[in-house]
C-alpha cells in the first residue's frame, strides 16, 4: 500500500480545515499530483456541502450503524472495511453520514 | 426596513439556488460514478484507517480496554443496574443531545432546544425500549460514544423525516412523549426520560403485552401512522386509536404507582 494515499477520514480532516480557513499543503499536494483527486475530492466536498446546506436525508444506508461506527473507529476487518469505503465512494449519503460523524467526534475532542 | 427586507429575500433565494446546485449534483453524482469503478476495485485492498489525525483509532490508543468498559456499561444496563443508567446519562445525555441538534441542522430543519430535548427524548426511549433491545445491538466494535454518534444520527433523521412528510400528524401530536405524559407536566413517563430512572421506564414497557408493546414502539418510537401500523401488524387501522388508548392508560398506571 502506498503511504502517501490518503483514506476519507483523512481527506475528511483536510476538508474540515480548509473550511475552517487553515491551510492545507498536504491537501494542496494530493489535488495536484494524484489521479484520484479528480474524482475523489468533488465528493468530498460535496458531501461537506449537503451537511452545511441542510441536505442530509432519512435514507437506507447499505451500511449498518455499527460497521459504519466500527469503520470510523478502525475496528473492521481489512474485506469489511474495504466494503464499507466503497459503499462511502458510492453513496454521497453514506459519505455524508460518515463526514457528518468525523466532524462531530472532531470537534468532540477538541472540546475534551 | 424595506432594504433589510430585499436583503433577506436575495439571501434567502440565493441559498435556494445554491441548496438546488447541490442536489443537482447529488444525483449527477450517482450516474459519474459508474466511470470510476475499475478505481473503487482498486482501492477495495486498501483498509479503512490509515490515518489518525483527528481521530485516533482506540485500537492505537488503548481503545481495546475502553471498549471492553463500554460493553461491560451496555450489560450492566440491560441487566436493570441503576448505577450504571447514571453512569450512562452522565457520559452520553449531552452527546445525544449535541448530535440530535446537529442532525435537524444537517437536515435542513434546525430545532430550538425544547425541541431537540423532546426529540433527545425519543432517541433515548427508543435506545432502551424492549430491555434495552437496540442498546444491546452495540458490539464493541467501535467505541460507545462513536456508535451512538451514528445512532442518533439515524434516527433523528426518520424522525424528523416523518414529521415533514406529515406536518399534520406532527402538529397533533408535537411530541409523543408529552401525550404519553398526559396534561400534566412533567408527566411521570417524560420524568422517568429526562431523569435518572430510564430503566424503570423500559420496565414499564416490559409489563405490556407482546403486541401492545409492539404497537407502542412503532407509534411513539419510530413514529409509523395508524395506517403504518396497521399494515405491519395485520390489524385493522380503525382498532389501532382504541388499542394505544389502552395502551396509555396501562403505562400512566404502571408509572403513576412507582411514583410517588
Amino acid at each position: 500500500m502506498n503511504p502517501q494515499v490518503p483514506d476519507i477520514l483523512k481527506l475528511l480532516s483536510w476538508s474540515q480545515r480548509l473550511a475552517a480557513g487553515e491551510p492545507c499543503a498536504e491537501c494542496q499536494a494530493w489535488r495536484e499530483q494524484s489521479p484520484d483527486a479528480e474524482w475523489q475530492w468533488p465528493r468530498i466536498a460535496l458531501a461537506g456541502e449537503m451537511l452545511e446546506a441542510g441536505l442530509a436525508r432519512d435514507e437506507d444506508m447499505e451500511q449498518t450503524a455499527e460497521d459504519v461506527a466500527a469503520w470510523i473507529d478502525g475496528g473492521l476487518d481489512k474485506s469489511q472495511a474495504a466494503a464499507t469505503t466503497k459503499s462511502c465512494w458510492q453513496s454521497p449519503a453514506q459519505l455524508a453520514e460518515v463526514a457528518s460523524a468525523a466532524s462531530f467526534r472532531a470537534e468532540s475532542t477538541l472540546l475534551a | 426596513m424595506v432594504c433589510g427586507g430585499l436583503r433577506r429575500q436575495g439571501t434567502t433565494e440565493k441559498r435556494r439556488k445554491q441548496r438546488r446546485l447541490i442536489q443537482r449534483r447529488v444525483a449527477a453524482s450517482g450516474q459519474t460514478i459508474a466511470g470510476c469503478a475499475s478505481r473503487l476495485d482498486s482501492l477495495s485492498g486498501a483498509p479503512a484507517v490509515a490515518s489518525t489525525e483527528p481521530y485516533p483509532s482506540p485500537a492505537a490508543t488503548g481503545g481495546e480496554s475502553a471498549r471492553a468498559a463500554d460493553l461491560a456499561l451496555v450489560e450492566r444496563l440491560s441487566r436493570g443496574d441503576a448505577a450504571a443508567w447514571r453512569e450512562f446519562v452522565e457520559r452520553y445525555q449531552r452527546l445525544i443531545l449535541t448530535r440530535v441538534l446537529v442532525a435537524a441542522r444537517e437536515f435542513g430543519q434546525p430545532l430550538a432546544t425544547p425541541d431537540a430535548e423532546d426529540l433527545t427524548a425519543e432517541v433515548v426511549a427508543a435506545l432502551v425500549a424492549g430491555g434495552f433491545a437496540m442498546l444491546r445491538r452495540f458490539e464493541g466494535r467501535s467505541s460507545l460514544s462513536t456508535w451512538l454518534c451514528v445512532v442518533t444520527r439515524r434516527m433523528a433523521l426518520r424522525r424528523l423525516s416523518v414529521r415533514r412528510r406529515d406536518p399534520a400528524r406532527a402538529a397533533d401530536h408535537p411530541s409523543a412523549l408529552d401525550k404519553l405524559a398526559g396534561p400534566s407536566e412533567p408527566g411521570p413517563l417524560a420524568t422517568l426520560i429526562c431523569g435518572e430512572d430510564l430503566d424503570r421506564l423500559a420496565g414499564g414497557l416490559d409489563q405490556l403485552g407482546e403486541r401492545h408493546r409492539q404497537i407502542a414502539r412503532l407509534f411513539y418510537l419510530d413514529g409509523c401512522t395508524y395506517r403504518e401500523i396497521s399494515q405491519q401488524l395485520d390489524m385493522p387501522v380503525n382498532s389501532i386509536g382504541p388499542t394505544l388508548a389502552r395502551i396509555q392508560q396501562r403505562l400512566r398506571a404502571a408509572l403513576g404507582e412507582e411514583n410517588p
